[in-house]
């Protein structure tokens, strides 16, 4: 049976009792099956018709096509590598977990074989995104005078700080 | 000395150069401004194919375009044009003439990007910035 924490125990900084219970849940069979659940409601939304807005319903459209286009070695005539399904999967589950009211990219593919994304604002404002087969994400930000450029990697969410400079395309484009 | 072009090895700061569109995703229709993608070099190189048209008609630019996508068997959906200059001014980039054999007239490269693919992506979008608005060419 659950304890409880007597009220002059700070809570802060410290694990409470609910604390194990997400842990049993995410490693329970319980919680195995919901994720199982969740991840099979994410790939029929991939798929959807139904649930995406145009736009959105458009950049998958765009993203399968060229991930098609690409799947031989060496499609830019110049020693290019495949789009291989996983680095599809990973880009299809970026633009799922993009939040709706935010700009849509632009799609592409670089040489490596990894699909892209750009942001285009007003002059010296870009984000540009890849995204490969391991769900690395390579991202480089500019707004001048500014430029970043790093790593990050996918879950099941976009990496907040990667969301921050995607919305900024929405707020100061 | 001049190559078989006829211009001469040297690259002048005043030339303009001209990079050819393969596919419609490496610009942005709605206001023709080129991607980062299109200034992305070949896998594994590090440099990037552009050719010298200063002496060049629009037409003849877009004869020599076609010319040069066909070779690596695409089609050409257009062109973006960047001041040597100003590529030379941006990060170590160098730009250098390469006509090898008749097949590669006007060719040159643009020389030094980075290793890292953030860093090449940056490089890549410093270009983009750099480049004209992009001259459509019709299917």
């Amino acid at each position: 049976m659950q304890s409880t924490l007597p009220i002059d125990l700070p809570l802060r900084g410290r694990r409470g009792p609910d604390h194990h219970l997400t842990d049993d849940l995410l490693t329970s069979s319980t919680g195995r099956a919901i994720r199982a659940i969740n991840e099979d409601q994410r790939q029929m939304r991939n798929w959807s018709m139904t649930f995406d807005p145009p736009a959105r319903r458009e950049l998958k459209r765009a993203l399968r096509e060229m991930a098609l286009e690409c799947s031989i070695a060496n499609w830019d005539g110049e020693g290019a590598a495949p789009v291989e399904q996983t680095t599809l999967a990973h880009a299809l589950r970026f633009v799922d977990a993009l939040p709706m009211g935010l700009p849509e990219p632009e799609p592409g593919v670089h040489p490596d074989g990894e699909l892209s994304f750009s942001w285009i604002g007003s002059k010296g404002h870009r984000l540009s995104m890849a995204v490969g087969p391991t769900g690395r994400i390579t991202y480089a930000y500019r707004r001048i005078p500014d430029k970043l450029n790093g790593t990050a990697w996918m879950g099941d969410r976009i990496p907040s700080a990667l969301l921050d400079h995607i919305t900024t395309f929405a707020t100061r484009p | 000395m001049t190559l078989p072009s006829g211009l001469p090895v040297e690259v002048a700061d005043a030339e303009p150069l001209a990079r050819f569109i393969r596919q419609k995703s490496q610009y942005k229709p709605s206001t023709m401004q080129a991607r980062g993608d299109l200034f992305m070099p070949p896998r594994g190189a590090s440099e990037l194919s552009v050719s010298r048209v200063g002496t060049l008609s629009v037409p003849a630019i877009a004869e020599l375009g076609r010319h040069v996508v066909q070779q690596a068997g695409n089609t050409l959906k257009g062109w973006c044009i960047l001041e040597t200059k100003r590529v030379r001014s941006i990060r170590k980039f160098g730009v250098v003439s390469d006509e090898p054999d008749d097949q590669h007239h006007y060719h040159a490269h643009i020389i030094g990007f980075p290793v890292d693919k953030s860093e090449l992506m940056e490089a890549a979008d410093d270009l983009a910035e750099a480049a004209s608005l992009v001259i459509p060419v019709a299917d």
